[in-house]
């Protein structure tokens, strides 16, 4: 080859996006020194030319160290949820970033900013991220700054996991406003490509690039397909902005972890208008469907339902997580044996996994052939039939004082379990269990 | 006309492999012809102790379950639990084959190489001489049959205390050793011998065709508790043993991939047999101066009414009775498993209940382990994970009477040809309930129950797996000394025929209790050594 390779810093490396962005450059040739805070960083084995530093970028001396003989930079270290170190972290970081450019030659930066920078009233974060464009500005260096809209992908620490996270877990969705607040989510791996097709643009430099999904859409309506694609449906629960931000500053006075800050709430309320134009032309951007992105975060509906089964029965059968090799196991059976299509039972248990130790005691009792008892049967083998539970099976029998206590203790925990159960049942609704 | 064989076997089920050999031993050219269907590759378990397999084998799954998951029980009425996924080729029909047609009767066939025979339980008991004669035997020709048989198959039990309902056999390995139920069983026993002798119970060891010492070129069994998924290494005696032996010879040829038909006696003192090949519909017909016809009871049935086009006539069925019994052994209760032992039949039990011992009653006696737990989840009516570990606890202590109730012919039961739509004929099987027999079948087994009580063994219920689950079937063509249509002389000839015998159950003419299989064999080995007298 007649160009020598080409080395990038990036800073955030170990981060939501910058993980994805550091295994981008290195598909594309580029050598990576991955700037990363804690030591514990994603494994960057698997791609070649990753170099990892351990650093802060609020140390001018290590962000120097770091930068100096390569050939660009890319800025995604920031703290989100209002953190005390949120200003040296975004402004300090970025000033110490394009002084060590500025030191070291570095001709060509990339500063992934945010579409909070451009809300009329922000949060800690907005402003310390629009306080970094404008160091960036004034740089004077060869600059481009990104302003994602809404990201999403698979184990996202930010506010599309924080929702995917209430979706799956709370019977109902607090939303704080009046839910109608535009966003055009862009999935993560399309925003890691565009960072880099932006450093391998020349033309680009100067310039302010909205990235944005090409789905423009209320806040209801992106959880409603989050839960669609989860299997569940959820009502959403508006909260008027007077009373979500100061409970939102009670909440972190008191929990400084909690995973919801003033920043989101502000960022998550106010609509910024979003221009996904320049960046489509300037930059070719072709940015995934939502529909497509979130199956591929959540696989199908029916596959995250067909999980959830399998989950609850082997927790209530040996309290235990299924390995994947025998959650399969048990999904590929049971398409096979059952069908496609759940009993109202079944799926009630798919929706509400809590309900299956009542139910199931008051089916086996009433309905001993229904399609749940099957489904646990079913598991029973499948659970039996593999070496990793063989130690529970296989366990010698209790002493005799023990056996019987053991009896007695688990006579009158049926008896509750099946009691419990009968008054679930009307809730169940009720079909034709046959077979299903 | 060229002659394929001297002799034609159809069928390598117990009865038609016993026969093979005899007739290969006597000089004549055998051809066996056979569906011959065998297990899928891979479905077998691999040579290991159970406890070994289960804590380490990461592919127990594809024995245990099967591929196609049929290992587990959803279906109302299972097969007989010996049918285990390894052996599921054994009641697997040839493709495009609809022979038979029952209502709640499981009417069941195998195609397979070894017949029913490839998932025989191995209880050999021969019949007494009161069985025998009733059954339509001459004790005196059977017994030496019976232990030709013993010494080529290899037997091990004892005689003790069941001696006296039990038919003699000379040729007996010793023992497989007891596992930690039927040692304490049978201790109580031995206390309470009065007691159940005046209730005219008695219990004793199994004759079992499986070897305690090498026989030929077979092991002794290796007390790995994985007789549900296979053979000990071929120490337990299976049909397609004899086969195979037999192909090493030049006087037999194995013919799988042929489903028979009919046959045919031409003017010319030859037999001709026509079979369908199951790969492509293929008709062809093969010649010989004999037939020996093993099928299968019912399999043999559709041949010998199809050869005759005898649409519509009825001829009498039986098959017996079987009923499982589980009990939780009350003084195990505690203790734990034995690691080395064998998962046949532990311990027989015999009921008398006429006193004359012409109806007898039995029961054998299994320890519940290797066959896996999830097996009992659709016992219980309680919640799955209580009673996964209550089933857990009482797993060592937990066996299974399986009773067999002996079955004569009875007016309404009986099978008979009917036209198809397509223009073939079907097998139809009539078999109601009948209640007054199912009464005197509660008295019966009452006594045996009793007895298990007694030993401490308490029954928890009573399992009818179904009309024909025992996959004994018979009497068909019952052996007479009158000279009447479809019926077999004592030589075991097809009335109406020259040179066609039956060696399977169809000559019985009632079922005794005692399981027909090894009887079966002494019988095909009798029948053949007359047909080589007759044929000479």
């Amino acid at each position: 080859m007649g160009t020598p390779t080409r080395e990038a810093l990036v800073t955030g490396a170990a981060g939501f996006i910058g993980r994805r962005v550091v295994s981008e450059l290195s598909r594309r040739g580029w050598r990576v020194r991955a700037f990363i805070h804690h030591a514990d960083a994603p494994d960057f084995s698997a791609c070649e030319g990753v170099v990892m530093l351990v650093g802060d970028v609020r140390d001018p001396a290590a962000v120097s160290a770091a930068l100096a003989g390569t050939d660009a930079a890319i800025s995604l270290a920031a703290c989100k949820m209002d953190e005390p170190e949120s200003e040296a972290t975004n402004v300090g970081g970025a000033r110490h970033l394009v002084d060590a450019a500025r030191a070291a030659g570095v001709t060509r930066i990339i500063n992934v900013s945010t579409q909070s920078a451009k809300l009329p009233r922000p949060g800690v974060y907005g402003r310390t991220k629009r306080a970094a464009d404008e160091a960036f500005a004034a740089s004077g260096l060869v600059v481009t700054t990104l302003r994602p809209s809404l990201v999403y992908g698979a184990d996202d620490p930010g506010v599309f996991g924080t929702v995917q996270r209430f979706v799956d877990r709370l019977p109902v969705v607090p939303v704080c406003g009046d839910g109608r607040w535009l966003s055009a989510p862009v999935h993560v791996e399309d925003v890691a490509r565009v960072i880099v097709d932006c450093l391998e643009t020349p033309s680009t430099v100067g310039n302010t690039y909205d990235i944005a999904g090409p789905d423009l859409l209320p806040f209801d309506a992106l959880i409603d397909q989050i839960a669609a694609h989860l299997g569940r449906r959820r009502p959403t629960f508006h909260l008027p902005l007077a009373l979500a931000l100061p409970a939102v500053r009670i909440l972190r006075t008191l929990w400084p972890r909690a995973p919801i800050s003033v920043s989101n709430v502000l960022g998550s309320t106010q609509d910024t208008a979003i221009d996904p134009a320049p960046a489509l032309r300037d930059l070719a951007f072709a940015p995934r469907p939502l529909a497509r992105g979130l199956h591929e975060v959540f696989g199908s509906a029916s596959d995250r339902a067909w999980h959830a089964e399998a989950r609850a029965l082997a927790h209530h059968l040996l309290h235990v997580e299924p390995s994947p090799e025998l959650r399969d196991r048990y999904i590929e059976a049971a398409r096979h044996l059952f069908g496609e299509t759940p009993g109202p039972a079944t799926d009630f248990v798919r929706r509400h996994p809590w309900s299956l130790r009542w139910l199931e005691a008051a089916q086996g009792l009433m309905r001993p052939r229904c399609g749940l008892r099957q489904r646990l049967l079913l598991m029973a083998a499948i659970l039996e039939a593999t070496p990793e539970h063989a130690a529970w099976f296989l366990q010698p029998p209790p002493t005799r004082m023990r056996l019987f206590a053991g009896l007695a203790w688990r006579a009158c925990a049926s008896a509750a379990k099946i009691l419990g159960g009968m008054a679930l049942l009307p809730f169940v609704p009720r079909a034709d269990e046959r077979g299903r | 006309m060229n002659v394929d064989a001297d002799v034609i076997v159809v069928g390598s089920g117990p009865a038609g492999a016993q026969a093979a050999e005899t007739l290969v031993e006597q000089g004549c050219r055998v051809l066996m012809l056979d569906t011959g269907t065998t297990a899928a590759p891979g479905t077998a378990a691999p040579r290991g102790a159970f406890l070994d397999l289960r804590r380490h084998d990461r592919a127990q799954h594809r024995y245990f379950l099967g591929d196609d998951f049929s290992g587990v029980p959803l279906a109302r009425l299972g097969a007989a639990p010996q049918v285990t996924p390894p052996r599921r080729h054994v009641l697997q029909l040839a493709a495009g084959y609809a022979g038979i047609l029952a209502e709640d009767f499981a009417a069941l066939e195998s195609h397979a190489l070894g017949g029913l025979g490839a998932a025989w339980g191995a209880v050999s008991f021969p019949f007494t001489d009161g069985e025998l004669r009733q059954a339509g035997f001459t004790p005196v020709e059977l017994r030496p049959a019976y232990e030709r048989v013993a010494r080529r198959i290899g037997i091990s039990g004892s005689h003790d205390d069941t001696a006296a309902w039990v038919g003699p056999l000379e040729s007996l390995q010793p023992p497989l050793p007891l596992d930690h139920n039927a040692s304490a069983l049978l201790a109580a026993y031995t206390r309470q011998r009065s007691a159940l002798h005046r209730r005219r119970v008695r219990v004793g060891l199994p004759m079992l065709a499986a070897l305690s010492q090498p026989l030929d070129e077979r092991p002794a069994h290796d007390l790995a508790d994985m007789d549900f998924w296979g053979d000990s290494g071929g120490s337990v005696y299976r049909p397609e043993l004899t086969v195979r032996r037999l192909q090493r010879h030049d006087g037999f040829r194995y013919a799988p991939g042929w489903l028979v038909t009919r046959f045919a006696e031409s003017s010319d003192r030859l037999v001709s047999v026509t079979a369908r090949a199951v790969a492509d519909g293929e008709e062809r017909t093969f010649s010989a101066r004999q037939v020996f016809l093993a099928a299968g009871a019912l399999g043999t049935t559709r041949i010998v009414l199809e050869s005759f086009r005898e649409i519509a006539r009825e001829v009498p069925l039986v098959c017996n009775a079987h009923l499982y019994v589980p009990c939780v052994h009350l003084r195990q209760l505690g203790r734990p498993h034995i690691e080395r032992c064998h998962s046949l039949a532990q311990l027989t039990m015999l009921h008398d209940p006429t006193g004359d011992s012409s109806a007898l009653v039995q029961a054998q006696m299994y320890s519940y382990r290797s066959l896996l737990l999830f097996r009992l989840l659709k016992e219980s009516p309680l919640p799955a994970r209580d009673s996964l570990w209550i089933m857990r606890a009482l797993a060592p202590a937990f066996v299974i009477w399986a009773l067999e109730e002996e079955d004569r012919p009875a007016a309404g039961r009986f099978c008979r040809l009917a036209p198809r739509a397509d223009g073939g004929t079907v097998l139809e099987v009539v078999a109601p309930d009948s209640p007054d027999v199912e009464a005197r079948k509660r008295d019966r087994q009452g006594a045996l129950l009793w007895a298990m009580r007694r030993l401490g063994a308490w029954p928890i219920r009573r399992v009818h797996s179904g009309p024909g689950s025992s996959l004994h079937y018979g009497g068909q063509f019952p052996i007479s000394g009158r000279d009447e249509p479809f019926t077999t002389d004592t030589a075991g000839r097809l009335h109406g025929t020259r040179q066609v015998f039956i060696g399977d159950g169809s000559a019985f003419r009632y079922l005794p209790a005692k399981g027909l299989t090894f009887t079966l064999m002494a019988n095909a080995d009798r029948v053949a050594c007359g047909m080589v007298r007759c044929g000479r």
